[in-house]
């Protein structure tokens, strides 16, 4: 395996943060770095999963809209007095419910993700403006509030995304994930379950949809039915961006973080710099193109293997 | 004067000599076979003879003439005419389609295709192999026989001089077989050469006149094959003497594998048999009759109507591979490896070296390298990847995964298929000391020579059914091929296939039945006020629909076109508000449509040349153009269009809004080119099989950059009609709208894998999706309905695409 | 272990800039803010944050900031928010200007829960924070710039209404165009929209649909309720997006004058519809002197000449401006009539 993509990253952010040093020595500093972070980790969290579906050569457009599902079911079950200690892990549950019925319709029912995802993505978005009739819900307690400013949802991502690195590399479960992208049928004859992979990969990301959930309800100390919207492009940027190949059967953590980091400081950065909202659209769109142009100028070694094919 | 001389062709890959100056001569009515081993260079020459490939050095004269390389169309013009592999069938299209592509009889260079023409040359064509079934269906719904014989009846078809025949017998009964060898008779016959490439030496010496040999992309010899020997040919291909070892008598013990009528609807019937434990049973049998379907079923990978297999007495419930069954599938490259993977992880994913879920990358190594050794693979080490292996070496990893599992039963489907003679003699060698032993082996093989050379007993299928036993003593190739044909006034199995229900058919009653509904409640729905108004409101969906139909046919998807309506209306705006830079409405107009245009082929080529795959290009695109429009607009909206432009948008002709108009040609343009021209042809083709298209000299990277340039003007046409209806265009225009458009084209029910799909499925998806929120309005289902709008969308969208996938599903069988 | 060095590269790199960074700021004097009024009369840094950049209602505010920052001299104005409308993206810029060290923050709220704990966060860092154009938590600000409350403008909307059908007697079914259903200051000013509602009993309100901010969508979904309510008579189009297009779809449909239709925008926006008969009444305030007055209010704010018990303040050309407890006042809605709407160029 090789680490290009890793590298060509580290040295895109390499190159930013050096830039940012000298413009604006004070966008490096550790304070305004921890400050600026907070807003990472949702997006972290659901680009986890993101990535191992993008593995498989699937995709999941409908996590911006189980955010919101989720954040919703919390928020009436919390407004109908049930104690955040169950509404909490009920809300994570229906999240990793949502996500095994996209999993279920692409795993048993052979449906294409993209479409289901898509429908689903209106779906359940409906859903929760429906059952919440687009209410705000407030006024959850201090110290669920609390859980947005501290540690926490870095814990969180750091947790997640160990897990999934030893879980790609390490062990049976994550070469099968690489099987499936590869070549499905291969799968199929190798004996690797792939309609059950695939439904827990599925239920995993709508499960990382309801920390996000979590996280986003407690920092803006609101449930509404229009959070997360838009997530799942930035999601897809992230992983993409990371070096995972959306044919499927490539991708990695250590890449995934690096798009992550390099996102997230491109963009802070430009509208600290810049002082225009706007320009940031145009500069991810070509930070994405630009990255994935660099590596299809080919290099001498891989001439050779291209020849070998 | 030869018909086509060779001479010191040289082809490199990077440092890999593919060819190494071969020569060679080929004369006008011959018939010249081509052998070698896997690697040896019979595809590259191919290749470089049909136009898809370019050689480094070296020249081909046909006739005297020097032929231009590179170009499948010069190829075709010089007479040569290449047959490929069935995997460069276009299995969406219909036999007609297959038949004629790249040589479509059409009025005005490709603008108009003379159908009726196209399908008459096509049922000739057939007629001539004795072929008369219905060309206009889908090659899906067609045998492996008929596409192939699709695909010989298309290259001879013409002016051909030379005819390229690769593995053509690979997929054929001995029928068919017998009929495509008359055909090449009767094409030699007309003076027509032949250069036949088979691993099948039988059938070198039954039809050939000459035969060459190459060895490592080296000429090595070419003789008149009535002078030559079997053996003589063998060692000429291998380079030293090949043994095949005579069979041995094996004892019969227990048994291991028990069948017990195993059915499965229009596949096979009844099926039973048992294998003992070190016994070889053979299972033989045309193409088609149902055997790796058994083998598949026996294995649980595919589902069963009725029947049980039992492995020493247990049954077997999804759990083949952990009670000892092990199957060595026939498409190496599809079914049997991960090509990317290494040899290491290829013969370790069937047998699992784990502990408790972690890998035990000890045992795996120690796997592969004892494999290596008692396989004799030849590879760099056990960490390159399997694609950099010769066909054999594959073979042998792949028997290696299966080994690997320590298999009771082992399943061989056509094991020696595309397998050099060297590597076959070592797998037969292999098998039988497989069974000696113990393990219980079945091999599936339509080679009867093979099902001879290694069956203790021989199994003949036959529609499904199994049609006899033969022991060692009995079986001749005669019994077995009499037991394998089709019996006079016996049933033909029920054909596997149909066709499913019209696609548009399902949204067309979802539409249906909501405009019932809508009206039923309200009559006013179906005003002249109301249609008008819903018809604007959807013409902007179906003027882009009917292009991103096209992108979706051809493998690719766009997602900026919502973000390129925004800046197509924000140029018009700022060209033409007398605010801003008061230019003439035409200029405004022409800049509109430009913007479209550069964005579209922006995207089209960096899909085509780039090659970075569409959904990531428009996905950045997407957001580049929404900043562009953004900073365009600085902040203000375009607050005064000019008059002029405003009729785009609010004006008439016969009472119809001028983007209904434009709807309307949309929708012509649309059927027009995916029924009518070449180049909408190429694009189902291209989104068929993108690898096949560039075999037929598809000029692939130009039909994408055309899908994506009349997407982008269709968006700019879309913004064109769409923002004049307003006085005041917003930055925000065209949000969203990919979603909107990708979901009709989808609901309408194109194939988001691309090569299959309609223009009226679109139309009809535009407008199922554009008058929900219409039709949920005048059911006046309260306030609280409003919040639920979003949801019932999502849900139609999910009926829509469920409905018709389980539709097709039921209908379409197994498919 | 390539990992683990492609990892740590990116941490260390910062944590090295960041280290340089922080013993060369720790003597910087304006790290530690202690009191507002050492800041008085120096020059300040101004961040105004609108609930959407990029529409015009907003952008004619940040012209008359930028009049009001030019006049004072002494204010460095940042104009910055999300061209999306997505509070979270507020809050991202709230919490960079928090780590920027910027003077004062100006914030109208697209969500003010949301906002919320990030404005707090300003004000631990030491940055005054006030509200303009819609109001936040009052924990959360010190001050709100207030042109109008949502009672005034939910109940002025409805007057107009009222008054193009014919007063206190007009009968007919009415019905919103909002601009999202999860909009929350929409969702407010329907609040007060509907207790306001039964003043005139001859209104029905039939139907409240979404145009998502999308002005096609308000024009089609205007064009539906025409055609499936007979008897629709007033459309309250409630956003900037969605007003032109529901005027566009009255004025195509030929039922000016028929169906009557008032929302809130700016002038400019609307100044055909209402030349054209379309459109009576246009619902709005001062935007530039709006952003003019947030600017003065701010520079006072950090200068310590508006604090708590103030109740004037001085706003350069608008003269002196009432302080009520903690709002000051911009003083109301304006209805722009056909008389009047060419006097404004906003």
């Amino acid at each position: 395996m090789s680490w290009r993509r890793e590298w060509t990253l580290t040295v895109l952010l390499a190159v930013l943060m050096a830039g940012a040093f000298g413009l604006e020595p004070r966008f490096v500093s550790v304070k305004a770095q921890t400050l600026l972070f907070t807003h990472l980790w949702e997006l972290a969290v659901v680009a986890v999963p993101m990535l191992l579906i993008i593995i498989t050569g699937g995709i999941d457009l409908s996590v911006g809209s189980t955010i919101a599902l989720s954040a919703i079911s919390l928020g009436l079950m919390f407004e109908r007095g049930v104690s955040l200690l169950i509404a909490v892990p009920g809300a994570i549950v229906i999240a990793a419910l949502l996500g095994a019925t996209n999993g279920w319709f692409v795993a048993r029912l052979k449906v294409h993700p993209l479409l289901v995802t898509l429908a689903t993505m209106a779906a359940f978005r409906g859903i929760a403006e429906g059952i919440s009739l687009a209410r705000p819900i407030s006024g959850y307690p201090d110290g669920f509030l609390q859980v947005a400013q501290g540690p926490l949802p870095a814990i969180i991502f750091g947790g997640l995304a160990i897990t999934t690195h030893i879980v790609l590399t390490r062990t049976v479960f994550g070469r099968w994930i690489v099987a499936i992208g590869t070549e499905e049928t291969v799968s199929r004859f190798s004996g690797v379950p792939v309609a059950r992979v695939k439904l827990v990969l599925y239920a995993v990301s709508g499960f990382a949809c309801g920390l996000a959930a979590m996280i986003l309800v407690a920092r803006n100390n609101t449930a509404k039915a229009d959070i997360g919207m838009g997530m799942e492009l930035d999601a897809i940027t992230a992983v993409v961006l990371g070096g995972a190949s959306i044919q499927g059967g490539k991708g990695s953590i250590p890449g995934l973080v690096l798009g992550l980091i390099l996102i997230h400081e491109t963009r802070e950065f430009v509208s600290w710099h810049w002082k225009q909202n706007e320009l940031n659209l145009i500069v991810i769109g070509s930070l994405l193109l630009v990255t994935v142009l660099l590596e299809r100028i080919p290099t001498r070694r891989k001439l050779g293997e291209i020849a070998q094919h | 004067m030869a018909l086509i001389e060779i001479r010191g062709l040289i082809k490199r890959y990077g440092g890999v000599v593919a060819l190494n100056g071969v020569d060679l001569t080929i004369e006008a009515g011959e018939v010249h076979a081509v052998c070698g081993e896997n690697g040896a260079g019979k595809s590259t020459l191919n290749r470089i003879l049909a136009g898809s490939v370019k050689p480094d050095s070296g020249h081909i004269l046909v006739n005297g003439q020097p032929l231009n390389f590179g170009s499948v169309a010069a190829s075709e013009a010089a007479g040569i005419a290449m047959v490929h592999q069935e995997s460069a069938a276009f299995l969406t299209l219909s036999a007609v389609e297959n038949h004629q592509i790249m040589r479509e009889p059409s009025l005005a260079g490709g603008l108009w295709l003379d159908r009726a023409e196209m399908k008459r040359r096509t049922i000739a064509s057939l007629a001539e192999f004795g072929e008369t079934f219905d060309p206009s269906v889908s090659l899906e719904f067609r045998s492996l026989a008929q596409r192939q014989m699709v695909a010989i009846s298309r290259a001879v078809a013409g002016d051909c001089r030379l005819l390229i025949l690769d593995e053509p017998t690979a997929s054929l009964s001995s029928r068919e077989t017998d009929a495509l060898f008359s055909a090449i008779r009767k094409l030699k016959d007309a003076g027509v050469a032949v250069l036949y490439v088979s691993h099948r030496l039988d059938e070198v010496f039954a039809l050939s006149d000459r035969v060459t040999v190459l060895r490592d992309g080296k000429w090595v010899a070419t003789q008149h094959t009535a002078r030559t020997s079997h053996e003589k040919l063998v060692q000429l291909m291998v380079g030293r003497e090949v043994t095949f070892a005579d069979p041995v008598e094996s004892k019969i013990a227990q048994t291991v594998l028990e069948v017990k009528n195993l059915t499965s609807e229009g596949q096979f019937h009844n099926i039973s048999f048992q294998v003992n434990a070190g016994e070889i049973v053979a299972l033989a049998g045309l193409v088609g009759a149902g055997r790796s379907e058994v083998a598949r079923a026996i294995m649980g990978l595919d589902s069963l109507d009725s029947g049980e297999v039992r492995v020493e007495g247990a049954l077997i419930h999804k759990d083949a591979i952990a009670k000892g069954l092990a199957l060595v599938p026939e498409d190496r490259q599809h079914e049997g490896l991960f090509l990317p993977f290494s040899l290491r992880d290829n013969m370790a994913l069937a047998a699992r070296f784990a502990h408790g879920g972690w890998i035990d990358r000890d045992g795996e190594r120690a796997n592969s390298q004892s494999f290596m050794e008692s396989l004799s693979i030849k590879a760099a080490s056990d960490l390159a990847p399997a694609s950099s292996l010769s066909g054999g070496n594959q073979q042998k990893v792949l028997i290696g995964k299966w080994l690997a599992t320590h298999p009771k039963v082992l399943i061989l489907d056509e094991p020696t298929r595309g397998v050099d003679v060297g590597a076959k003699a070592q797998i037969h060698q292999l098998v039988r000391e497989l069974a000696a032993k113990g393990v219980a082996v079945l091999v599936i093989s339509s080679e009867l020579s093979e099902v001879i050379a290694l069956g203790d007993r021989i199994l003949v299928m036959r529609q499904g059914r199994l049609a006899g036993e033969l022991s060692r003593a009995e079986a001749t190739q005669d019994r077995i091929l009499k037991l394998a044909l089709h019996q006079k006034g016996e049933a033909v199995i029920a054909s596997q296939h149909h066709r499913g229900m019209p696609r548009e058919l399902g949204v067309g009653l979802l539409l249906l039945a909501m405009l019932v509904a809508a009206t039923a409640m309200n009559r006013s729905f179906l005003s002249v006020e109301n249609v008008r108004d819903m018809l604007v409101k959807v013409a902007p969906a179906i003027i882009v629909g009917c292009m991103m139909t096209l992108t979706i046919l051809a493998r690719e998807i766009d997602i900026s076109v919502g973000a390129l309506m925004g800046l197509c209306a924000a140029t018009l705006g700022i060209a033409c508000s007398p605010d801003r830079m008061g230019l003439p409405v035409a200029v405004g107009i022409g800049m509109c449509l430009g913007v479209g245009l550069l964005g579209g082929a922006i995207n089209g080529l960096l899909v085509s040349r780039a090659k970075v795959p569409s959904i990531i290009v428009t996905l950045g695109m997407l957001t580049i153009l929404r900043g562009i429009t953004e900073l365009a607009m600085g902040g203000k909206w375009i607050e005064h269009l000019p008059d002029g432009l405003r009729q785009l948008g609010t004006g008439a002709a016969l009472g119809v809004p001028f983007s209904v108009w434009m709807a309307g040609f949309f929708v012509l343009i649309g059927f027009w080119i995916t029924r009518r021209t070449r180049f909408g042809l190429q694009v189902m083709a291209l989104g068929s099989n993108p690898s096949a298209a560039a075999l037929r000299g598809i000029p692939t990277g130009r039909v994408t950059l055309g899908v994506f340039v009349l997407t982008g003007v269709a968006a700019a046409v879309a913004a064109l009609f769409s923002s004049t209806q307003l006085q005041v265009i917003e930055s925000g225009f065209g949000n969203g709208f990919e979603l909107v458009v990708i979901a009709s084209v989808i609901v309408g029910g194109t194939s988001i894998r691309g090569g299959s799909g309609t223009i009226g499925g679109t139309v009809l998806g535009a407008t199922l999706l554009g008058i929900i929120s219409t039709t949920l309005i005048f059911l006046k289902l309260g306030e609280s309905a409003t919040y639920w709008e979003r949801a019932i969308q999502g849900g139609f969208i999910l009926i829509a695409v469920l409905g018709d996938h389980l539709g097709r599903r039921k209908l379409g069988g197994a498919a | 272990m390539k990992l683990t060095s492609l990892l740590i590269l990116p941490c260390l790199l910062a944590l090295g800039c960041s280290s340089t960074e922080t013993s060369k700021t720790s003597s910087a004097p304006d790290v530690t803010k202690t009191s507002s009024s050492d800041k008085g009369g120096k020059k300040i840094t101004m961040a105004l944050l609108p609930k959407k950049k990029g529409v015009p209602y907003f952008t004619s505010c940040s012209e008359g900031a930028q009049e009001a920052a030019k006049e004072l001299g002494n204010v460095e104005l940042i104009y910055d928010g999300p061209t999306s409308g997505d509070p979270a993206e507020a809050v991202k810029l709230i919490d960079q200007w928090t780590a920027q060290g910027v003077d004062v923050i100006a914030v109208s709220p697209n969500d003010p829960a949301v906002l919320g704990p990030a404005m707090k966060r300003a004000r631990a860092a030491g940055i005054k924070v006030l509200t303009w154009d819609a109001d936040a938590d009052p924990a959360s600000r010190e001050f709100l710039v207030n042109q109008a409350t949502p009672e005034e403008i939910g109940n002025s909307l409805v007057d107009a209404m009222a008054k193009d059908m014919g007063g206190d007697k007009a009968t007919g079914d009415v019905a919103i165009v909002t601009a999202s259903l999860t909009a929350s200051n929409q969702n407010e000013w329907i609040k007060f929209m509907k207790s306001r509602l039964p003043k005139y009993p001859g209104l029905h309100l039939v139907a409240t649909k979404p145009s998502n901010e999308d002005q096609k969508l308000a024009f089609s979904t205007t064009q539906d309720l025409m055609n499936a309510y007979p008897n629709l008579k007033g459309i309250f189009a409630i956003s900037s997006v969605s007003f032109p297009g529901a005027a566009e779809a009255i004025k195509q449909a030929g039922k000016s004058g028929k169906v009557f239709v008032t929302g809130l925008s700016t002038p400019n926006d609307m100044k055909s519809y209402v030349q054209q008969g379309v459109v009576k009444s246009v619902i709005l305030w001062n935007t530039k002197d709006l952003g003019y007055l947030t600017v003065y209010a701010a520079r006072a704010l950090v200068d310590g000449t508006l604090k708590a018990g103030s109740t004037t303040l001085k706003a350069g050309r608008l003269g002196d401006k009432n302080v009520v407890k903690d709002n000051v006042m911009l003083g109301g809605t304006i209805t722009f009539t056909k008389d009047n709407i060419a006097n404004f160029n906003f």
